[in-house]
């Protein structure tokens, strides 16, 4: 019980909204008015947080997330490690970040699946032998969630390792496609995503050229899925591009 | 935990194409499931693969439905790795491992891959049946993601929800009708529900069903959950090595014979015991 707030009446419900809400029509018109392989707007940059060793903020139009890295600092004894760094991560949802309820402060399920998703996602990119003994902990707060706040997460927290000055073998940049009926659109928003057939979300280390993330949800077949996969590799390429400019300015 | 020398053999047996116990690559341990094990529960069953031991409990309750999906029930799973299965689990050594475990199983239990929540609704706009998929692992032998699905399919296939109406009576209040007749029971439609395979990349090649020991050596895994349609639902990749695209291609692709052979399997051996014990 949150003790701080003073509650409404019991028994009171939030509104219900019906607005309609527009889907991509079947000729493949996106209600944003965006192409089907045209990824938002990305604005990336770096040092936004001072205290923190590394930090990094990265929006795309109404997805914010900002991410802060500290470490490697000396572990403490639950983290016991001795040949390598421990890499944690908290990644959390602002309370007014989602459509719908107020989030709690707790770290639900999702919370903690995505933390372990976004350390299986970063620890291969990072040389974590150069560090024996530490810790690198990265904080990610998803301010809003407009859709691909998990792509978001792991491309800003790889950047704010990076401001961190933390030894990597190379960016890890991430991003997401949506299907929808038969097209396959890439950088879906909130409502696409909820209205999907399936998803995927796809984190890469562009110049190795290889995978360090794969999720899908939903329903799909092997061809929309390879063609999914394909879509979101050369979004994460494009991506790298955008987070290697941010980084030097 | 093993010793490098160990990693080394379990590896070499990979790249050569004989593990540590006699398997192929692609070979699956047999497994044995039962259910209906706990008449307390609305469905249970019990899955036991070398010597990983799960066991899932189905509760079934009355709730509000959510006002986003008013003509639907809900489905919560939930994994425990019991701290008696393995040193690593006591505390809160496994939080994280639950919280991955039971999210991958509400991947593949909720719409739109597989039960058909329609048929929860008691009534449209206000009450709903709210499934509790309880997963207990009492054993780790290792591929828990494989198990833990088997077995909540198994159990989601056992659970018998009692027929019910709400009625309102003559003082205007709502009460709860049950049927008169005590075989009456509704029950979930399991054929859609799919399975997760999980892959284990080791010494550059992919095994399926992976030993603990095996899953101390891998670089890196990929689960995808498999329907009877062979469509591929639920992909996750875990593990911290990082693969290249077209290995990715090349495991969905392996993963979907070796799920559609798993439900086969699982499909013959509920029948089997739906018919010897017709009446529970």
């Amino acid at each position: 019980m949150d003790k701080y707030r003073a509650s409404g009446p019991e028994g009171t419900v939030r509104p219900i909204m019906k607005v309609p809400r527009p889907l991509p029509s079947s000729e493949g018109a996106r209600p944003s008015g965006r192409g089907m392989d045209q990824f938002r707007h990305m604005f990336l940059k770096t040092g936004v947080i001072t205290q923190a060793s590394g930090s990094a903020y990265v929006e795309m139009e109404r997805t914010k997330v900002i991410c802060g890295v500290y470490g490697p600092r000396l572990a403490a004894q639950k983290h016991q490690s001795f040949e390598k760094a421990v890499l944690t991560c908290d990644y959390k949802y602002a309370t007014f970040a989602r459509k719908g309820k107020r989030a709690g402060y707790i770290p639900d399920q999702n919370e903690k699946d995505v933390s372990m998703t976004l350390v299986q996602a970063l620890e291969s990119s990072i040389f974590l032998d150069k560090f024996p003994k530490n810790v690198i902990e990265l904080y990610v707060l998803v301010m809003q969630d407009d859709g691909g706040a998990v792509g978001a997460a792991i491309t800003c927290a790889s950047l704010a390792l990076a401001s961190a000055g933390i030894e990597m073998v190379d960016l890890v940049s991430a991003c997401s496609a949506s299907q929808i009926g038969k097209q396959i659109i890439v950088d879906p928003d909130v409502d696409e995503e909820r209205n999907q057939t399936g998803g995927v979300t796809v984190a890469r280390m562009s110049s190795l050229g290889q995978v360090t993330h794969v999720m899908q949800t939903g329903m799909m077949d092997l061809r929309a899925t390879s063609q999914a996969l394909e879509l979101c590799v050369d979004g994460c390429d494009k991506i790298y591009h955008l987070m290697r400019k941010a980084l030097i300015e | 935990h093993i010793s490098p020398s160990e990693r080394y053999f379990l590896e070499q047996g990979v790249v050569v194409g004989v593990r540590a116990d006699g398997r192929g690559r692609m070979g699956y341990r047999p497994f044995s499931l039962e259910t209906g094990l706990m008449p307390v529960a609305n469905g249970s069953a019990r899955l036991r693969i070398g010597t990983t031991d799960i066991l899932v409990g189905v509760k079934a309750e009355l709730a509000e439905v959510d006002p986003e999906r008013p003509n639907q029930g809900k489905i919560v799973c939930s994994v425990e790795c019991c701290p008696s299965a393995s040193p690593e689990f006591e505390g809160r050594g496994a939080e994280y491992l639950n919280a991955e475990l039971a999210q991958a199983l509400e991947r593949i239990l909720s719409p739109p891959t597989s039960l058909d929540l329609t048929h929860l609704c008691v009534t449209p706009g206000e009450k709903c049946w709210i499934i509790y998929v309880d997963a207990l692992v009492l054993d780790s032998g290792g591929n828990l993601f494989d198990a833990l699905s088997i077995a909540s399919r198994a159990a989601l296939h056992d659970t018998r929800i009692p027929k019910i109406k709400m009625v309102t009576n003559e003082k205007g209040q709502v009460e709860i009708d049950l049927s008169d007749d005590p075989d009456q029971f509704l029950r979930l439609d399991v054929g859609p529900v799919p399975v997760l395979v999980t892959l284990t990349h080791i010494g550059g090649f992919h095994v399926v069903d992976a030993t603990m020991a095996e899953e101390q050596c891998m670089h890196a895994r990929v689960t995808v959950g498999v329907n009877k349609a062979g469509a591929l639902c639920a992909i996750n990749k875990g593990g911290v090595g990082g693969i290249a695209a077209g290995t990715i291609d090349q495991m969905l692709k392996a993963c979907v014979p070796i799920g559609l052979d798993i439900l086969s399997k699982m499909d013959t051996l509920l029948l089997k015991e739906e018919q010897t014990q017709p009446d529970k």
